[in-house]
């Protein structure tokens, strides 16, 4: 039912690559110290929503095709190859976490919005 | 929609059947005063499934195999869902009961 | 198993494994001045969990710093050979408090992300509630 209405069904999206690249943080972040481990990320997510909806529209799927189909890479890291071959960077895997866990929160606040407007339109007090 | 004291109870009778999930078929468009029983109707079916997407989706959860974001999502549609059949039955009865009180 | 739970999973390896590093240092300091002792070293392997689909990681083979004993002179000691020295362990007390300083740091960052998880997963339910 709230398939159809496309706040909703993006901000889902962006919750669900936000959790997903949150992961792949969490991995990295482990595998900081481990020799030869390349750091990983996930595609951005506009480039991920657009990919998705166009393929949503040519099964025509709709939302249906935001299952957590997200591509991940090998991140290109810049200037921080330690000398065991390891690329992630400490730093900069706690900002993308950081970035991660925002973008879920905004997602989710705007789910919560969404809501919260259909429910006033119920007609009682949300 | 011809407003007559008969046809309210009549359609009331047919919403309380369509607010029965087992009987809804697609009945309540034929008797009448059509569009907003067959709204009702179609709000009480997308209730049913919406609640039984939500529960299957929950007990999944619960034996730890779903996702819960879409946990979160069927029981949000779950329950909005719910409110809006809620919504439409009291604004039924508001109207059959209004309709009664009239003065003939 | 739902992303939260392997992020959770993720970090939870990554602070045993850093866990791990700080047990072997701190056995490593505690025996510098142990005649004979080799100080250990450990390696990190990133391995793949098919059950959880994620990339863990676990501590590898321990090695023994191979590197020669530091000989002191000490005739008054009874380990000491004929010429008077002797051979004390080949603890480098500089690098052990460095990877002590990064082992801390490392765990630091796998429980932040440990609660970022966390948090994430409880602001997805508060959406249940009102």
């Amino acid at each position: 039912m709230l398939e159809n209405i496309k706040m909703l069904t993006i901000a889902s999206a962006l919750q669900r690559h936000s959790a997903e690249r949150h992961s792949v943080i969490a991995e990295n972040i482990a595998n900081a110290d481990t020799r030869n481990y390349k750091a990983k990320d996930i595609e951005p997510f506009d480039q991920a929503f657009a990919r998705l909806s166009r393929a949503g529209v040519e099964n025509n799927a709709g939302g249906a095709a935001m299952q957590s189909e997200w591509r991940t890479f090998e991140a290109a890291q810049l200037g921080s190859h330690s000398p065991n071959g390891n690329t992630v960077s400490l730093e900069e895997q706690m900002m993308q976490s950081i970035e991660a866990q925002q973008s879920h929160e905004a997602a989710t606040t705007i789910y919560r919005k969404a809501i919260d407007i259909l429910r006033m339109s119920l007609g009682r007090n949300a | 929609m011809d407003i007559n004291a008969f046809n309210a109870a009549k359609t009331y009778g047919a919403a309380r059947q369509s607010l029965r999930p087992e009987l809804t078929g697609d009945k309540p468009s034929s008797s009448g005063s059509g569009d907003a029983f067959n709204a009702a109707a179609k709000a009480v079916k997308e209730m049913g499934a919406a609640v039984a997407q939500g529960e299957q989706a929950a007990s999944q959860m619960m034996v730890g195999k779903a996702d819960p974001h879409s946990v979160v999502e069927a029981l949000a549609s779950a329950e909005l869902a719910v409110e809006t059949a809620v919504t439409l039955r009291n604004k039924v009865v508001e109207a059959y009961q209004e309709l009664i009180r009239m003065p003939v | 198993m739902n992303v939260f739970a392997k992020a959770m999973n993720a970090a939870a390896s990554g602070m045993n494994a850093q866990g791990f590093r700080m047990r072997v240092i701190s056995e490593n300091v505690a025996n510098t001045d142990t005649p004979g002792y080799q100080s250990k070293q450990i390696s990190f392997e990133n391995t793949y969990d098919r059950a959880a689909d994620i990339n863990k990681v676990e501590v590898g083979r321990m090695t023994l710093d191979l590197s020669p004993l530091q000989r002191s002179y000490d005739p008054a000691h009874p380990l000491a050979d004929e010429s008077g020295y002797v051979e004390m362990s080949n603890v480098n007390m500089v690098s052990e408090m460095a990877d002590s300083r990064e082992a801390g740091r490392s765990y630091e960052a796998n429980l932040a992300t440990f609660n970022q998880a966390r948090t994430m997963y409880s602001s997805l339910l508060d959406l249940l509630k009102r």
